[in-house]
């Protein structure tokens, strides 16, 4: 994990978006919740509950995003190319299971 | 606190408790997967618990196990896989209760980690400590393992690569929980959009699964900063004997 000392902006960008991204969701997901309780039939209530959701899927997206980041500011090429590997192992365990359906 | 991400608590929960379907209860776990991860990528941040590098490397390992495991899932018979299963499990949760006082971490802050080692702030040394990594290939092979584990069974490969981490590979317990925590969250959300098209994951159980891991997380990563290693790893055998015997009880 990176110290904020040595943050180039790039990674204090992406930072700053995922703490933005983590409050937003969690936040969406209780109004959306709070919603859905008191109002079952509304629809902002679903697209709260849906919106949260799908935000917090962002996130371990984003955490890669800021991965890549980090390891091309190390010039860390071990870790820029696991990061890849890895990106590249999960979109074919997608695919297959998107084909699978 | 363990970076096991709750799921292996859950689905037994949602499934068996309240009498979800499985695939729901899967999905459900996934979400909750997701923001342990966020929240301890999060509560962790700047503080080095979280290993990049080892993490990463290993992450290869277990999504290729996950692929083939899942890939070979129905050719396996399924009493065969939970019985060795549970058999592991029970290994692991006697090897970490023979080791509970070792502790992997080096207080000399001088030392090399080398290039798959770290140093983080721990508050029971109330310093900075360093580690090493030791036998990579065996972390690659368990991280392989816990990978296929995740693709054969629908578990996350945490329960045994946590454990394995810390005994075999001189990883401390609170760097491989921090950085399971968020490795994990990763590959769950390659696999929840899936379930979220299928309508396995339902909107308001998901939401109230994941609030109340929001507020679990944030608990166990400031007790776990600050319980003993020896209790936490107490408490990680207690997991893991208790999913043995889940296992165990469902073969017979």
């Amino acid at each position: 994990m990176t110290s904020t000392s040595d943050e180039s902006g790039l990674e204090r960008v992406t930072s700053a978006v995922m703490l933005a991204a983590f409050w937003v969701a969690f936040a969406t997901l209780a109004v959306g919740l709070a919603l859905w309780i008191a109002v079952p039939a509304s629809d902002a209530g679903a697209l709260c509950l849906s919106g949260g959701l799908l935000g917090l899927l962002l996130m371990p997206l984003l955490r890669l995003a800021s991965t890549l980041a980090t390891a091309i500011r190390r010039r860390d090429w071990l870790l820029f190319m696991a990061t890849l590997a890895v990106l590249a192992i999960l979109g074919a365990l997608t695919l297959r299971h998107a084909a699978s359906q | 606190m363990l970076g096991l991400g709750g799921g292996v608590l859950l689905v037994p929960f949602l499934n068996v408790a309240l009498h979800f379907p499985l695939n729901v209860a899967s999905g459900v776990s996934l979400m909750t997967v997701v923001a342990t991860s966020s929240v301890v990528a999060h509560g962790t941040s700047g503080r080095g618990m979280v290993n990049l590098r080892l993490g990463m490397v290993l992450q290869i390992a277990a999504a290729a196990g996950g692929y083939f495991g899942g890939a070979y899932a129905r050719r396996i018979p399924e009493r065969a896989l939970q019985m060795t299963f549970a058999v592991v499990t029970a290994a692991i949760a006697a090897m970490m209760l023979s080791r509970l006082e070792r502790r992997n971490v080096i207080l000399d802050t001088t030392s090399d980690p080398g290039r798959f080692g770290g140093r983080y702030y721990e508050d029971e040394s109330g310093q900075e400590v360093v580690y090493r990594a030791r036998r990579l290939p065996a972390a690659f092979g368990v991280s392989l393992v816990a990978g296929s584990i995740s693709g054969l069974l629908g578990l996350g490969g945490a329960i045994v690569q946590v454990p394995a981490l810390n005994a075999w590979c001189g990883i401390p317990l609170r760097a491989a929980a921090a950085t399971s925590a968020v490795m994990i969250g990763i590959t769950a959300a390659a696999s929840a959009p899936l379930y979220y098209v299928r309508g396995d994951i339902v909107p308001p159980l998901a939401a109230a699964a994941v609030l109340g891991t929001f507020i679990g997380s944030r608990a166990g990563l400031s007790f776990g900063a600050r319980a003993r290693v020896k209790w936490l790893k107490v408490l990680m055998a207690a997991i893991l004997l208790w999913v043995s015997g889940m296992y165990l009880f469902k073969t017979l």
